[in-house]
């Protein structure tokens, strides 16, 4: 938090005249910067970060971001005229590549040996893409040989996450909702979840991680329609669920010891009704940045809700090393990302 | 809008106190060293998004049932300090929010919320319809069958008062269309008295669901009511809307309402040129 405590000396010293050259403009007063978020976790909005020439540039969906080892922001979109699109923090473009992914949904990095490796979920393609981070082909993980998929574009996967051992998960995420388990080889080694009325069963298993804060690794997976993050072990065993009623969550990101989730529409579900949601490491909702006060009435979460027209469809969210957090957005007027500023 | 700046790095307080820091260095290719980053000071220009550039979400409304029989209560909300919500019923006089609202008689409620320094909320209006303490016994048949995709629960749950909920995407009450014209047959058991009919429709742009182009309500050869409806203009939400047509007082044994779609999606739309759909789950018929 050394970042917030020099925030607030600066103001203080430019309100007490210390700074000559009047570092933060002429009139203090007339600042009503928005900030959005509760509790830890409020933040300002950037609304034209990382906003580039659409001709030259373009996007689709903002899809999923996440950050390097470099420090670099790294943004997928389906667009085929530059799936990935690298940024600095402030937004300036340092990099583009990538034509060959239609459906890029998925964006999952994992150091091996070394090395930023990206894994693409492509939901048109059907299958996930292994990449080194500027965009060589490593390994493919096509529709799995397995009786449930009769026909390749049943499968349809939007996101990955990678254990420690290398292990790698698939949520077929607008397929047949399973998650697949495959060692790194490729081998397919288990398959959980899927469609039914069970508390283990999906509908819309959109994003996948890794938890590791308590020291071992589970699996959280979205069942988005249903407004629930659930928990799994390694090995596919239901362990809890995590009710949000009212929040359509994508993916689950962790950033230490809280959790971040892309909240694509709110209440009911209708069109342009997202917002942020953090959770604590209790699984306890502590922020909604563009939505309402998280409340807890006997351990229930009251029904989430959007407040403000900040947002449209956030879609991911990646958090940086300053505590700075970028929303990708769906169906967002083709806009590039948003970033929030931790104060 | 103005201009702030905010500090994004690790920078040395000393360096800032003898007012080295306004040079707004691009440390960009600096990123791969951290020695390079410890030293580096970096500077944005930031636009930060403005209060008075943010417009309020619409209230949340929650209605016990907004077709009802002796009253309806609804409950408005916008969780934000200091908001004001306002609400008016049948266009009079605006309202401060304050408690619950009970509605006795059929209405039409416009609400907004409002915070100082933000752009108002848009206007949320809702139809709230007190229906007969008796159903109407009547046989409802289509001429049209509805796609097999939106089949609803068949042409007789249109006058079943059983629907009417705003959560129309956690329900499959609705019988969608993509015909030209849908003919609706009504055939009351007892000649009943009517004055005015409402019909249930769900407006989703996203999904390509319009509002038709005229509705009109026939007995035998004569048109009774009708009401015609412009070219949507874009619409970012999808809303349940409940319109009210008036028909000529009288006693009737029959009645066709004639939905009459549009020919075309507007051109403003992705699907512009294409038939649009229509979704329909209710018609009521009162007093």
């Amino acid at each position: 938090m050394i970042r917030r405590k020099f925030i607030t000396d600066l103001s203080l010293m430019t309100l007490a005249g210390f700074a000559s050259n009047n570092l933060l403009g002429s009139n203090v007063e007339d600042y009503k910067d928005v900030i959005i978020g509760h509790n830890s976790h409020r933040y300002k909005v950037d609304l034209n970060w990382g906003a580039l020439d659409s001709k030259q540039f373009p996007v689709n969906d903002c899809h999923e971001m996440v950050q390097d080892s470099q420090g670099r922001i790294v943004l997928l979109t389906n667009h085929t005229q530059n799936n990935v699109i690298i940024y600095d923090k402030k937004g300036e473009l340092i990099e583009v590549w990538g034509t060959e992914y239609p459906g890029a949904h998925g964006l999952t990095l994992n150091v091996e040996d070394g090395q930023d490796i990206l894994y693409i979920a492509d939901n048109q393609r059907h299958e996930i893409i292994k990449t080194t981070i500027d965009g060589k082909l490593i390994k493919k993980f096509p529709c799995p040989d397995i009786k449930e998929y009769k026909e390749d574009n049943q499968y349809i996967p939007t996101e990955t996450a990678i254990a420690n051992n290398g292990d790698v998960y698939v949520a077929d995420g607008y397929g047949l909702q399973h998650i697949l388990h495959y060692n790194s080889d490729g081998q397919l080694l288990n398959v959980f979840g899927g469609r039914g009325d069970g508390p283990e069963h999906f509908d819309n298993a959109h994003g996948i991680c890794i938890d590791n804060r308590s020291g071992e690794e589970t699996l959280l997976i979205t069942a988005r329609t249903q407004n629930k993050l659930k928990r799994f072990s390694m090995d596919g065993q239901l362990i809890n669920v995590i009710d949000l009623p009212g929040a359509y969550i994508c993916r689950p990101v962790i950033h230490g010891d809280d959790l971040y989730m892309a909240t694509i529409w709110s209440g009911d579900g209708k069109p342009n009704t997202g917002f942020v949601s953090i959770l604590d490491k209790n699984d306890i909702l502590i922020s909604a940045p563009g939505g309402s006060t998280p409340t807890y009435t006997d351990g229930q979460l009251q029904s989430m809700y959007q407040t403000m027209k900040i947002f449209q469809h956030p879609h991911d969210v990646c958090i940086d090393d300053d505590e700075n957090l970028y929303v990708a957005q769906w169906n967002s007027g083709k806009s590039y990302p948003i970033k929030l500023y931790r104060v | 809008m103005i201009k702030s700046i905010y500090a994004i790095t690790i920078v040395i307080i000393a360096m800032t106190l003898i007012g080295c820091s306004t040079k707004k260095s691009a440390a960009t290719k600096e990123l791969n060293n951290p020695a390079e980053k410890l030293k580096t000071h970096q500077e944005v220009d930031i636009d930060f998004l403005q209060e008075n550039n943010v417009q309020l979400a619409k209230p949340q409304l929650m209605i016990d049932s907004i077709l009802f029989k002796k009253s309806a209560t609804i409950t408005i909300g916008l969780d934000l300090e200091d908001v004001i919500i306002r609400y008016t019923i049948n266009g009079g006089t605006p309202h401060l929010y304050s408690h619950p609202i009970q509605i006795m008689e059929t209405a039409v409620l416009t609400i907004t919320a409002e915070k100082s320094g933000y752009k108002s909320s848009a206007i949320s209006d809702i139809q709230i319809i007190k229906v007969p303490n008796k159903k109407i016994n009547a046989t409802v048949t289509l001429a049209q069958n509805p796609s097999e995709n939106y089949p609803g629960n068949g042409a007789q749950s249109l006058m079943d008062l059983e629907q009417g909920t705003l959560n129309f995407k956690e329900n499959n009450e609705w019988l969608g269309f993509q015909n030209d014209e849908i003919d609706v047959n009504i055939s009351f058991n007892d000649p009943t008295r009517l004055k005015s009919l409402y019909c249930s429709l769900l407006i989703d742009h996203g999904a390509w669901i319009f509002q038709p182009k005229e509705i009109q309500i026939w007995n035998k050869d004569q048109m009774v009511g009708n009401k015609t409806f412009l070219t949507p203009i874009k619409q970012m939400d999808a809303a349940l809307k409940i319109i009210p047509i008036d028909i000529l007082e009288g006693t009737y044994s029959d009645l066709i309402v004639r939905i009459i779609n549009r020919d075309s999606i507007p051109h403003w739309h992705p699907g512009a040129g294409t038939p649009p759909w229509l979704f329909i789950d209710e018609i009521i018929v009162t007093w």
